[in-house]
C-alpha cells in the first residue's frame, strides 16, 4: 500500500461519522438525552456509594472496621473499577480515542470474565445444595460471549505491541486483583444493627453513605424504635422520597434500580443488533431463497407480540432478569434485520463487494468487515429506540409484578403506587424516572436519525 | 387485486402456524410443564384416587401423554375447521340422545336424573369413540353395568393402555362394592359409571378416518370452560376500546398535524412537536397510575370510576341519558363512556402522538411538492389544496401505521384492562398466563397472531385502495 491513499481512506469515513457526531452533539435534544442518561450511568456506577445502610467506617468497641466494604457485591466492585479505568483513560490525552475505548472495553471484559468466573466456580461448588442450572449455563454463556468479544477487540484494534502488552499486564492485574479479592457480602443482612448500635451509643464515631439506607432495608426496628410505621411514609427529610409498602426507601431503590433498567435495556438491545446483523446480513447478501425463508422468520417473530410472550416465559419459566434480557434480545431482532438486509441487498451489487469477492475474501470478512460498516447506521438509530423500548418493556412487566422480587426496578415501585394511598412518592418519582430514561433514549435516537440524514445535513 | 388478496391469505398460514409453535413449544418444554399445579390450585380433593383420575382426565383432554410434537399436532388438528375426529367430539342429535337416553331409562339406578345425565353423556362418548349408533352404545353401557366388575371392558375400549393394575384394582373395587348387601350394586353401577366418566372425558385419540369438515374447537380451560365462550365474552370489550381509540387517534393527528405543517415554524407547531414527542415517551403504566391516582380517587379528584366498563347497578339503567324523580339519571350509555374515559385516554396518546409527528412529515413534504406549486399556480383554492392534493398524497404513511398500531394497540390493551380492571382480551391473555392455562394461552396467541397479520394485509389493501400506481398484480 502506498502511502498517499491510505490517511485518505482513513479519514475520509471518520470525518463523515465525526460530522455526523459533531451534528448529533450540536443539538439540544441530544445533549439532554445524553446528559440523562450519563446521569444514570453514574448513578448505577456509585449507587452503593450513594444509598447504603452501611457505614463506610466506624468504630465501635471491635475497633475500627468498614461494613460497608464487607457488603460490596462482585457486581458493585466490577462497575466500580471498571469506572476507575476508564477515568484513568480519560486523562491519557496522548493515546487517540478509539484505542482508548478499546482499551477500556477490553479491560471491563476481563473484569467481567473474572467476575462470572468466580461466580460460575461458585454456582459448580454449589450444585449439590441446589445451584440452579440454568443461571450456570447462563453465567457459563456470558463468559464465552465475554472472551469472544475480548478476542474481537484484541483482533481488531489497530494498537502496537506496546499498547496491547501494557494493557494485557494491566487486564491480568485488575482480573487477578478482582479474583483473589476477599468479596463475600454475607447473604443475610440485619440492617437494624447499625441503628440499634447507634442508639445503644456502642458506635464512637462514624461515616455514613448521604442517603443511609439500602434498598433491602425494610426498617423493621422503626416501629420498635420511634413507634412509626416505616412502611408508606410521605417524603420527608430522612426519606426524599419516602418509603414504600414494605417500609424500604423509595430513593434507595430507585437509585439502585438505575442498574437494572440500563443493563436490560443495553443488553437486550445488544442480542437483538446481534442476531437482526447476522440474520439480515445474510439474507440480504445471499438473496433469493434464503432471503425467502429469512422473511417468513421476521414475520413470525414480529407477529409475536413481545410482551406477551414474556409473560408467558415468565409465568412458566420462573423470574430471570437474564432470562428477560435473552428473550427480548431473540424477539427484538426483527426490526434491525430487515433494514441490515435492505441495506446489504443494495450493497451486494457494489463494486467493491464485488472485488472482495473476486479476491476470494471469506464470507465473514465481506459480510462484516466490507459490507457492515457501510450498512450499519440506520440501526444504530434504531438501536436508540430499542433500548428505549426495552426498559419500558421491562418495567411494564416489573409493574404487572412479574418482574424480580427482591431487587428494586422502577415498575415495581409503580406498581406499589396503585396501593399507596397519599404517598404521592411513589406514584410520581418512579414514573418519572422510567419516563426520562425512555424519553432520553428517543432524543438521542431522533438525534441520530436527523444527523445520519444526508438530507438533513448541513 | 383478488388473486393477491388470496394468495396473502393463503403465506398468513405457514406464518401463522410458526408463531403458533413458537408459543405452543416454549410452554410445553417449561420446566414443570402445562397445567402440572393446576388441580392443587383447584383446592379439589387433591389426594387419592379421585385427584388420581381426574389428573389422568386432564392429561387425556390435552393429550399430554403423547409426545410434544404430536400435542401439537392434535392441537391444530383440534383449532382447524378441516381435520380428523378426536374421541370424545362427537355430539349427538336430539332424537339420538333421546334414544340412547330411553333405553337406559329402565335401568334400576335411573330414578334420579342427574345420573340418568351422566350415563347418557357416557354413552354417548362410548358411541362417539367407537363408532357405534347410539343404540349399540346404550347397549353397551347396560351390559357394563349389569354386571359392573366384568363390565371393565368398556374401559379398555376408552383407554388401551390402562394400566393392567389399575383395572385390578377397579375390578377389586368394584367387586367388593357389589357385593355389599345395602343397595351395593347400585354403589358399584355408580362407581363403574363415574369411572367411565372420568375416562371418556379425554379427548386424546385422534381417529385417523377421512378428514372432514368440523366446527373448530378452542379446547377447554383448566376449570372445564368452553376457550370460545370466553373468548367471545371478552373480545367485544377489547374490540370496544379499539373502535374508540382508533379514530380518536386518526382524528387528533389529522388535524393537528395537518395544521402543524401549515404554519410551519409557528407556536402551535413547535409547541405541539414538543408535546408530543414527550407523550409518546410518556409510559402507560405511569398515566394510567397516575390518572387513575388523581382523578378516580376520593382524596384527589373523584371525577372518574376507577374500575370496570359499568358501574354495578348498570344493568338497571335506562339506555339514554334522562330525568327521573328530579334527579339527573346517566343511563347505561353516558355511565359506559364515563368508565370509558379513562382508559381509553391511556390507550390513545402514544398513539397520536406518533401519528401526528408522522402527518406533520407527510403533509410538509407534500405541501413543497411541485404538484402543490402548480395547483397554486393555476389557482386552487387553498382548501382544495390543502385536502385535495396534500392530504391524499400524505395519508399513505397514516396507512403504514395502523399495521403497528392495531397490533400495538391490542397488546397495550391488556395493561390498560390491568390496570383499570377492565375484563377484556389482554387480561384474559396474562390471567391465562399466570394460570398456565395452556389452552387460553394458545388462542389468545391465535387471535393476536391473527390480528396482527390481518392489519398488514389490510395496510397493503388500503395502500392499494389510497395510491392508484400501487399494483399488486
Amino acid at each position: 500500500m502506498t502511502e498517499a491513499p491510505a490517511p485518505l481512506s482513513a479519514t475520509q469515513p471518520r470525518s463523515l461519522m465525526g460530522a455526523a457526531a459533531l451534528r448529533l452533539l450540536g443539538g439540544w435534544g441530544a445533549r439532554v438525552g445524553l446528559a440523562w442518561i450519563g446521569l444514570l450511568v453514574l448513578t448505577a456506577v456509585f449507587a452503593p456509594v450513594v444509598a447504603s445502610s452501611h457505614p463506610f467506617v466506624w468504630k465501635t468497641d471491635g475497633g475500627v472496621s468498614s461494613p460497608w466494604l464487607r457488603h460490596l457485591t462482585l457486581t458493585d466492585a466490577v462497575l466500580l473499577l471498571s469506572f476507575a479505568v476508564a477515568a484513568v483513560l480519560l486523562l491519557c490525552r496522548r493515546i487517540p480515542l478509539g484505542r482508548r475505548i478499546a482499551a477500556w472495553a477490553f479491560l471491563t471484559g476481563a473484569l467481567t470474565a473474572a467476575a462470572a468466573t468466580g461466580s460460575a466456580v461458585e454456582l459448580w461448588r454449589d450444585r449439590a445444595t441446589g445451584g440452579v442450572p440454568l443461571v450456570f449455563l447462563m453465567v457459563c454463556v456470558l463468559l464465552a460471549v465475554v472472551a469472544g468479544l475480548m478476542l474481537l477487540i484484541a483482533w481488531s484494534s489497530s494498537a502496537g505491541g506496546r499498547g496491547k502488552s501494557v494493557v494485557a499486564v494491566a487486564c491480568v492485574l485488575l482480573a487477578g486483583g478482582l479474583l483473589a479479592a476477599p468479596i463475600d457480602p454475607p447473604s443475610s443482612v440485619v440492617y437494624s444493627t447499625y441503628r440499634e448500635a447507634t442508639a445503644a451509643g456502642e458506635v464512637d464515631w462514624q461515616l455514613l453513605a448521604p442517603l443511609a439506607y439500602s434498598p433491602g432495608d425494610y426498617q423493621r426496628d422503626a416501629m420498635s424504635a420511634t413507634g412509626l410505621d416505616a412502611r408508606l411514609q410521605k417524603p420527608s427529610l430522612a426519606h426524599p422520597l419516602g418509603t414504600d409498602e414494605s417500609g424500604a426507601d423509595v430513593f434507595s431503590r430507585m437509585i439502585h434500580a438505575t442498574r437494572i433498567a440500563l443493563a436490560i435495556g443495553l443488553i437486550a438491545t445488544g442480542i437483538a443488533v446481534a442476531i437482526g446483523i447476522v440474520v439480515g446480513g445474510l439474507m440480504g447478501y445471499f438473496a433469493g431463497v434464503v432471503d425467502l425463508l429469512g422473511m417468513r422468520l421476521v414475520e413470525v417473530f414480529s407477529a409475536i407480540p413481545v410482551i406477551f410472550l414474556l409473560i408467558m416465559i415468565v409465568a412458566f419459566y420462573g423470574r430471570n432478569l437474564y432470562l428477560m434480557m435473552v428473550i427480548l434480545g431473540a424477539t427484538g431482532w426483527v426490526g434491525y434485520a430487515t433494514f441490515i438486509r435492505a441495506e446489504f441487498l443494495k450493497l451486494r451489487k457494489m463494486d467493491y463487494v464485488q472485488a472482495a469477492h473476486a479476491c476470494g475474501a471469506p464470507l465473514w470478512s465481506i459480510l462484516f468487515r466490507h459490507m457492515l460498516p457501510n450498512g450499519v447506521t440506520p440501526v444504530l438509530v434504531l438501536a436508540s429506540f430499542g433500548i428505549a423500548s426495552a426498559i419500558l418493556t421491562e418495567s411494564t412487566l416489573s409493574f404487572l409484578g412479574l418482574g424480580l422480587v427482591e431487587e428494586p426496578s422502577w415498575g415495581q415501585l409503580l406498581n406499589q403506587a396503585r396501593r399507596a394511598g397519599g404517598q404521592w412518592g411513589l406514584t410520581l418519582f418512579p414514573g418519572l424516572a422510567i419516563f426520562l430514561t425512555v424519553f432520553a433514549y428517543n432524543l438521542v435516537g431522533e438525534a441520530m436519525r436527523d444527523a445520519l440524514d444526508p438530507k438533513g445535513g448541513a | 387485486m383478488l388473486s393477491y388478496i388470496v394468495r396473502r391469505l393463503l403465506l398468513l398460514i405457514p406464518t401463522l402456524l410458526g408463531v403458533l409453535a413458537v408459543v405452543f413449544f416454549v410452554m410445553a418444554f417449561s420446566p414443570g410443564g402445562f397445567g402440572g399445579t393446576a388441580l392443587t390450585q383447584d383446592g379439589a380433593q387433591s389426594q387419592g384416587e379421585d385427584a388420581k383420575r381426574a389428573r389422568k382426565a386432564l392429561e387425556r383432554r390435552y393429550g399430554l401423554d403423547l409426545p410434544k410434537v404430536a400435542q401439537f399436532g392434535r392441537w391444530i388438528n383440534q383449532v382447524s375447521p378441516v381435520g380428523f375426529r378426536m374421541s370424545g367430539d362427537v355430539s349427538f342429535t336430539d332424537g339420538e340422545r333421546d334414544a340412547v337416553g330411553a333405553s337406559l331409562a329402565d335401568l334400576p339406578f335411573n330414578t334420579r336424573p342427574a345420573r340418568l345425565q351422566q350415563a347418557v353423556g357416557t354413552a354417548q362418548t362410548i358411541a362417539g369413540y367407537a363408532g357405534l349408533d347410539a343404540a349399540a352404545a346404550a347397549a353397551r353401557l347396560r351390559e357394563a353395568l349389569a354386571t359392573p366388575a366384568a363390565g371393565l371392558g368398556v374401559l379398555g375400549d376408552l383407554d388401551s393402555r390402562l394400566d393392567a393394575d389399575e383395572r385390578d384394582a377397579l375390578k377389586a373395587k368394584l367387586s367388593e362394592l357389589a357385593a355389599d348387601p345395602a343397595r351395593g350394586a347400585e354403589r358399584a353401577q355408580y362407581e363403574l359409571l363415574r369411572v367411565l366418566s372420568f375416562e371418556a372425558s379425554g379427548r386424546s385419540r385422534i381417529r385417523f378416518d377421512k378428514p372432514a369438515f368440523k366446527a373448530p374447537d378452542l379446547g377447554q380451560t383448566l376449570r372445564g370452560r368452553s376457550v370460545g365462550a370466553l373468548l367471545a365474552e371478552r373480545i367485544p370489550v377489547t374490540i370496544l376500546l379499539n373502535l374508540l381509540s382508533l379514530p380518536l387517534i386518526y382524528a387528533v393527528a389529522i388535524v393537528s398535524g395537518t395544521y402543524a405543517a401549515r404554519h410551519k415554524g409557528g407556536a402551535f407547531d413547535v409547541g405541539s412537536g414538543a408535546v408530543f414527542l414527550g407523550l409518546w415517551s410518556v409510559p402507560v403504566i405511569w398515566a394510567g397510575v397516575v390518572l387513575i391516582t388523581y382523578f378516580a380517587n376520593e382524596q384527589y379528584l373523584r371525577w372518574f370510576p376507577a374500575a370496570g366498563l359499568h358501574d354495578v347497578q348498570a344493568s338497571s339503567m335506562a339506555f339514554f341519558p334522562s330525568w327521573e324523580n328530579d334527579r339527573f339519571a346517566r343511563g347505561w350509555l353516558l355511565d359506559a363512556l364515563w368508565h370509558l374515559v379513562l382508559p381509553v385516554i391511556c390507550m390513545t396518546y402514544g398513539g397520536f402522538a406518533v401519528m401526528s409527528k408522522v402527518m406533520r412529515g407527510a403533509m410538509l413534504e407534500n405541501l413543497t411538492a411541485d404538484f402543490v406549486r402548480t395547483a397554486r399556480a393555476k389557482g386552487v383554492s387553498e382548501r382544495r389544496v390543502l385536502w385535495q392534493h396534500a392530504f391524499r398524497n400524505s395519508v399513505l404513511p397514516l396507512i403504514t401505521m395502523v399495521s403497528s398500531i392495531l397490533p400495538a394497540l391490542f397488546v397495550g390493551a391488556f395493561v390498560v384492562e390491568t390496570i383499570f380492571s377492565i375484563n377484556g382480551m389482554g387480561k384474559l391473555g396474562v390471567d391465562a398466563a399466570f394460570q398456565k392455562d395452556r389452552e387460553l394461552v394458545m388462542a389468545t396467541t391465535l387471535m393476536g397472531g391473527v390480528l396482527g397479520l390481518l392489519s398488514e394485509l389490510v395496510r397493503d389493501i388500503c395502500y392499494a385502495i389510497a395510491d392508484p400506481r400501487v399494483s399488486y398484480d
